[in-house]
């Protein structure tokens, strides 16, 4: 506790003083590995357990108070003597079945069976008890009040046996819980279709289904003082670099909130950078993301109780692609990036680019296209920078407006926006045709780029864009360009920088950005990472292959 | 006050040399060596490469002498305390003026081409104010932008010369050699000056962390940077005539205003005004950044960003030291005929004073500090 | 690293609310609010210059659409001045809208303008920061009102249905290629390179005068007698108006206007006619190239012109007569070369005697070869005497889809 006081929140500077260092040996890091627990509600003080039972639960009842779903028990461990015993859980949040059949059938039915007289009291029985009669798998010593309520309190059984100073945690975890569906969010085409559910250590199960490399590491933490939140912190020890699993862990542990209720409450606390509109953390719910993000050095973060599982450092490159892109063939991928690509500058740049040439640029337009633009705005009694801005705030009206309704309110909500906004407001005068299709055009370039955060982040620069268009032309959007590029290349991710592999560029990189390069021609994981093993694929060997092959060809070819 | 570490690759350094060279090539450059050289400027600026290679050579090699400071610190170690707190001052003062002036042609240039009515003050005032965010971002995020900005400003170049090879008529270059030996040479200093830049290289230089091979791109950004300016001082030439193309304020545009890309956007010279826009924006911000370190460190001060508000004020007020256009053209005229000895003094003056007094700086220390 | 991005988004909020302050202030021109001029046209009247120009008439609503016949596309006004900008500026006065030049497909000169100067036109096209290079610019006899005012049939905007005849009889050589790119850069390279701007006439509408027509095969397209207005509906090429420094001298008709085509070499799609015993036979011509070279014939030396053109065999009347065999392609190509040769000798005679304009750039060629021979010349002088000796290559490349 006073460790964590005395640090001061290092500058994300340090951590790239950090780059050029050898890996640390992870005897040395695994100190840092461990996010101190959350800090205790601020009325516990903690004391021992006492050797009466009766005691004990009076404390525990003080402690968790009147709360009708915390089951007490109260029953006799039928061994050699008679020992009085109490199991607490919490209803609807433990196995019932298991602690019948494992716990109370262990102690009440089959204790006697196989006890020996020395074990019927105190710490002996206690001992012998969690020994050799409990079947149940997770089992844990608690010896303070503290740890009693935590336990209870994260759904874990406790049993109180008269006579011990401790007492034993059971772990029966279970509860209704959602099963493994297809992802919400992002869909594919072709690729797995299990996605996350909100129960963390079955997510965790899912991704370490998918890497059997033994130095795949998972760490719990807990965070949260009242939510007392479970996440599990995943690297691959070989691949991912210290310092930024350092760095993940030091962040994580100087989060000392009330609640998490879900990992962009994480995200918000772990950011580089709190007031970029740019997204510096990548939320997934497809453990084969997760997966593949690990094997590049990255670091997953997956939170209980939430489907979305954090990556990180992410750059602005990570948000173009979709899974999807590395299960199909290189050239489709390719293709469909370009036009993700083109939908980012379509959503950012578009309309401001219009503005910009309409109002300042007549020449650029093509004769036909500007007397039909000037015809269709005639009687249009707005600018075009205040006509544009006033589309751009209807369709933003009309996404927040239809986002959230059930289903079929939502397609009426459609049909009022595109026709009867669109239609009317064209027939009465209000805008001009094209300034409708620009903003489609921008609405749609905005939905199609795959991480949905980044589209409405990005749309948001529309306006002071539109807006500079509106007063400096084609100068102004170059200035808005030039600001927000300086922002984006100032920028970092737990030290790596946002626009990497492009700025600072890495050409082998850069073959993953816009495009996506053949499987095997991305032989070397992504070098902003900074990843221990550099080398994914044995490129050399790979290559013999092909020749092999191509001789192959060739003999068969001649004969 | 935090310590940042700032460090670029030697190919960031070479792009940002590029755009210093080729970023601000509308203004000026052109018509001035038009005016001086007619159709032999293709001569005049392959020896403008060849002496702003030797300037930089020579530059290099001081700055190996000193791999961790930049010129303003050693410069206090071979001339003493006083006479190289004097040396910085004329370096950042150089600085201050190329950065004003390539300032006020960029009002200039707006003003003439895209936004008449737009008060110079405005749209100088917008550019400065990027400049002071570029330059408060720091050398890193400038490499970084140039980086990922380069290859707009290349492509718009190669699109402009695509353009204009249906026009183009090799017959304006003839005879080929009819110049006479002193009006080739002042042409000659006159791109040499536009293709140096070697103050880059100078105040840059430890901040690299690939040395070994800063020559080696320094060299090729000569190279490449010689070859466009060539290849659009060809353009102009090749396509006007040099009479016709001695009478235009800007030729380059006049070059772009025709260039129609495809069938859908006829005269995008707009469009590629806001590319070059961008060009110029790093080429000062470059050399704003250079005045502003050099003022910190010449007067031992760890952070330069305090110095932004108060060198912004001298660069505003130069920049509207021309009363017309022909002045302002005047004035960058006149710079560029001593700019590329200016540049030379300051290199040579602090290679000669090393070697005689034998100085030599700190060892690499990998990576430096501000 | 927070306070900069905090100052960041300050900065971008700032920079927009003062964006917004300042909306539609300074250079911002509505589009809606401005007129778009697709043709001007230049007369000198009397001491003043008129300006008349087409305006492009958006129509209410659907601006691309077709037209309803009952509203004219084009809307003509014109305005006076004492110099050309005074009669732009004058223009502000008549239209409501700003006009806006650069969407102009052509610019007309009356030929009273023409023959006093058009150095100040010239001028006002360079410096203006709307006029483009690209724009074609031609000389009308007469009033370049009148070329205005022509209503052709075909396409909806009349500027148009200019630009496309300049466009494409620029090809056959009839007229010169009449951008006014081409006319700044032998404006400034005089007097080694003359100007030279393609020559029309509104065509008059009645139908007896078809002798003209026959003359001139590329009016056969604009031709049309349904229209009993008084106003012309279609444009006559007429050839090559030359121009001596910045004033017009004279002029060339069609087929001399062809013979200083085949010197410059901008022939791409023209109809050459040999007239033999056995009839006409013609030849597609789709390629030209010129190259120049100076030769010493007996003592001296002299610019020779080598013309090499190509094309197709379009008719052959001595069909089922005698099939096509190489030696009879080979006499033809001769006759050809006569035919060229004459006509190019017809333009030098009219440039030389009576002119002495260079629009072919004859000067301009012996300069690239021989500098210091052209520069101890006085070319205004030197022009009128200089003996040019051409080389003229024809040929039939192909014969088309029949063999004889």
């Amino acid at each position: 506790m006073s460790r964590r006081k005395t640090r001061k929140p290092l500058p994300i500077s340090r951590l790239a003083e950090a780059r050029g260092k050898e890996p640390q040996k992870p005897q040395d890091v695994e100190d840092d590995l461990k996010v101190p627990p959350p800090q205790p509600l601020e009325d516990q003080h903690d004391q021992p357990l006492s050797i009466d039972l009766d005691e004990n639960i009076e404390l525990l009842k003080q402690r968790v108070g009147a709360s009708d779903d915390i089951v007490f028990r109260n029953f006799k461990i039928n061994n050699a003597g008679e020992l009085n015993a109490t199991l607490v859980f919490v209803d609807g949040l433990v196995n019932k079945d298991q602690l019948q059949r494992d716990l109370m059938g262990s102690l009440m039915l089959f204790a006697r069976q196989t006890c020996r007289a020395e074990w019927s009291t105190g710490t002996h029985g206690y001992d012998a008890i969690k020994n050799h009669l409990l079947t149940l798998i997770e089992l844990k010593d608690v010896t303070t009040i503290r740890q009693c309520v935590e336990a209870v309190t994260a759904a874990d059984a406790l049993l109180f046996i008269d006579g011990s100073k401790k007492a034993l945690v059971l772990g029966a975890k279970s509860w209704e819980h959602r099963g493994i569906s297809e992802p919400g969010t992002e869909q594919v085409v072709r690729g797995p279709r299990d996605g996350f559910n909100e129960l963390f250590k079955s997510n965790v199960a899912l991704v370490r289904r998918r890497i059997k490399s033994p130095y795949l590491r998972v760490k719990y933490a807990r965070i949260g003082r009242r939510t007392q939140t479970d996440m599990a912190i995943m690297y691959e020890e070989n691949i991912a670099n210290p310092s930024i699993v350092k760095e993940t862990f030091r962040r994580l542990s100087l989060i000392d909130v009330d609640a998490i209720l879900d990992s962009g409450y994480i995200e918000q606390y772990i950011e580089d950078n709190p007031y970029s509109p740019f997204p510096q953390v990548q939320f997934t719910e497809r453990p084969d993301r997760v997966a593949a993000a690990l094997l590049e050095g990255r670091v997953a973060i997956l939170v209980d109780g939430t489907p979305f599982a954090l990556l990180v450092p992410a750059v602005m490159s990570n948000f173009l692609p979709s899974p999807e892109d590395y299960y199909e063939r290189w050239i489709l991928t390719s293709a469909t990036r370009l036009v993700r690509t083109l939908s980012i500058i379509i959503a950012i740049l578009l309309p401001a680019l219009y503005v910009a040439i309409v109002t300042f640029h007549q020449e650029m337009i093509p004769t036909r296209l500007a007397i039909a633009i000037a015809s269709s705005r005639e009687g249009v009694p707005f600018s075009a920078v205040v006509e544009a801005l006033l589309m751009e705030i209807t369709f933003e009206l009309l996404r927040e407006g239809t986002i959230r309704v059930p289903g079929t309110i939502g397609s009426t909500i459609g049909i009022v926006g595109g026709i009867i906004i669109g239609q009317a407001a064209v027939s009465a005068g209000l805008v001009s045709p094209l300034m409708i299709i620009i903003v489609a055009l921008t609405a749609i370039g905005s939905f199609a780029i795959p991480a949905f955060n980044v589209g409405l982040s990005l749309r948001l620069l529309r306006f002071p864009l539109i807006a500079l268009a509106g007063s400096f032309g084609l100068y102004g959007v170059f200035s808005g360009i030039i600001l927000i590029m300086l922002h984006v290349v100032s920028l970092r991710s737990f030290g790596v920088p946002y626009l990497a592999p492009v700025a600072p560029s890495n050409l082998s990189g850069m073959l993953d950005t816009v495009i996506r390069g053949p499987l095997w021609a991305l032989s070397r994981r992504p070098k902003m990472f900074r990843p221990r093993q550099k080398q994914r694929i044995d490129k050399p060997a790979f290559i013999q292959h092909q020749q092999e092959k191509g001789r192959d060809d060739n003999a068969e070819g001649n004969s | 006050m935090p310590k940042v570490t700032v460090r670029i690759s030697s190919r960031q350094l070479m792009l940002l040399k590029l755009t210093g060279i080729t970023g601000t090539i509308f203004f000026g450059a052109v018509r001035l060596l038009t005016t001086m050289a007619g159709a032999h400027a293709y001569l005049a600026i392959l020896g403008g490469g060849v002496a702003s290679w030797t300037v930089i050579f020579l530059a290099t090699r001081i700055a190996q002498r000193f791999p961790a400071e930049t010129p303003f610190e050693y410069a206090q170690i071979i001339f003493g305390k006083w006479f190289g707190k004097l040396f910085g001052f004329a370096l950042i003062s150089f600085n201050l003026v190329a950065a004003s002036l390539i300032l006020r042609s960029l009002g200039d240039f707006l003003i003439t081409a895209i936004l008449p009515q737009t008060p110079l003050s405005v749209n100088i005032t917008l550019m400065l104010v990027l400049i002071c965010v570029g330059t408060y971002l720091g050398l890193e995020a400038l490499a970084r932008f140039n980086e990922a900005f380069y290859p707009f400003i290349f492509l718009s170049w190669v699109l402009v010369l695509a353009a204009s090879v249906p026009r183009l008529d090799f017959g304006w270059f003839r005879p080929l050699f009819d110049i006479g030996p002193g009006q080739l040479t002042s042409a000659t200093i006159v791109a040499g000056t536009f293709l140096i830049d070697s103050l880059v290289v100078l105040v840059f230089y430890p901040f690299v962390t690939d040395k070994k091979v800063v020559l080696k791109y320094t060299t090729w950004s000569v190279v490449m940077g010689t070859i466009l300016v060539l290849l659009l001082q060809g353009a102009v030439i090749g396509v006007f005539s040099p009479n016709l193309a001695n009478t235009l304020t800007f030729p380059l545009l006049e070059l772009a205003q025709d260039a129609s890309l495809g069938v859908f956007l006829e005269r995008i010279e707009a469009l590629y005004l806001a590319i070059w826009v961008v060009g110029t924006f790093i080429r000062v911000a470059v050399v704003f950044y250079a005045a502003v370190l050099g003022l910190a460190q010449t007067l031992g001060i760890k952070d330069h960003r305090i110095f932004i508000p108060l060198l912004v004020v001298p660069v505003f007020y130069l920049s509207f030291q021309a009363d017309n256009v022909p002045m302002s053209f005047n004035y960058d005229s006149l710079f560029s005929h001593y700019g590329i000895f200016i540049q030379f003094g300051f290199v040579i003056s602090l290679l000669l004073g090393a070697m005689f007094r034998g100085k030599r700086g700190r060892a690499d220390s990998e990576s430096k500090s501000v | 690293m927070k306070a900069r991005a905090s100052k960041f988004v300050a900065l971008l909020i700032l920079l927009t609310s003062v964006s917004l302050l300042l909306t539609s202030c300074w250079s911002a021109r509505e589009i809606d609010q401005l007129a778009f001029v697709a043709a001007m046209g230049i007369d000198r009247e009397d001491d003043t210059i008129k300006l008349t120009v087409q305006i492009i008439v958006g129509g209410g609503g659907g601006g691309g659409g077709e037209s309803d016949g009952a509203q004219a596309p084009v809307w003509i006004t014109s305005s006076t001045g004492n110099s050309l900008s005074e009669a732009v500026f004058n223009l502000n006065l008549v239209v409501s809208k700003t006009p806006f030049w650069s969407h102009s497909y052509v610019m007309i000169i009356g030929e009273d303008l023409a023959r006093e100067g058009i150095a100040e036109v010239l001028e006002w096209m360079g410096r203006d920061r709307q006029a483009r290079d690209t724009l074609l610019v031609a000389v009308t006899l007469g009033k370049a009102e009148d070329i205005l005012k022509v209503e052709p049939k075909m396409t909806q905007l009349p500027a148009e249905y200019i630009e496309t005849l300049l466009r494409l009889g620029a090809k056959t050589g009839y007229i010169p290629n009449g951008h006014l790119f081409r006319i700044r850069l032998a404006y400034a390279n005089q007097p080694g390179m003359q100007a030279m701007m393609p020559l029309i006439q509104p065509q008059p509408q009645e139908d007896t005068g078809g002798s003209s027509g026959v003359e001139n095969p590329a009016a056969g397209i604009g031709e049309s007698d349904e229209g009993e207005e008084q106003k012309a509906e279609s444009i006559e090429l007429k050839g090559t108006a030359v121009f001596r420094d910045d004033r017009m001298v004279g002029t060339l008709d069609l087929r001399e206007s062809r013979g200083v085509a085949w010197l410059t070499g901008q022939i791409s799609d023209s109809l050459v006619t040999i007239n033999r015993t056995e009839g006409q036979i013609t030849q597609r011509a789709d390629f030209t190239q010129v190259k120049y070279r100076l030769r010493k014939i007996d003592g001296n030396v002299k610019l020779e012109a080598r013309v090499t053109q190509d094309g197709v065999l379009q008719s052959w009347p001595l069909r089922g007569v005698q099939s096509i065999t190489p030696t009879i392609l080979a006499q033809l190509e001769e006759d050809l070369a006569r035919e060229i040769e004459g006509e190019v000798r017809a333009a030098l005679a009219k440039l030389q005697g009576e002119f002495n304009a260079d629009i072919a750039g004859l000067g301009e060629r012996l300069r690239r070869l021989d500098s210091s021979l052209y520069r101890s010349l006085d070319w205004d002088k030197a022009f009128p005497t200089l003996q040019l000796a051409t080389e003229i290559e024809a040929s039939f490349r192909r014969i088309g889809l029949t063999k004889e």
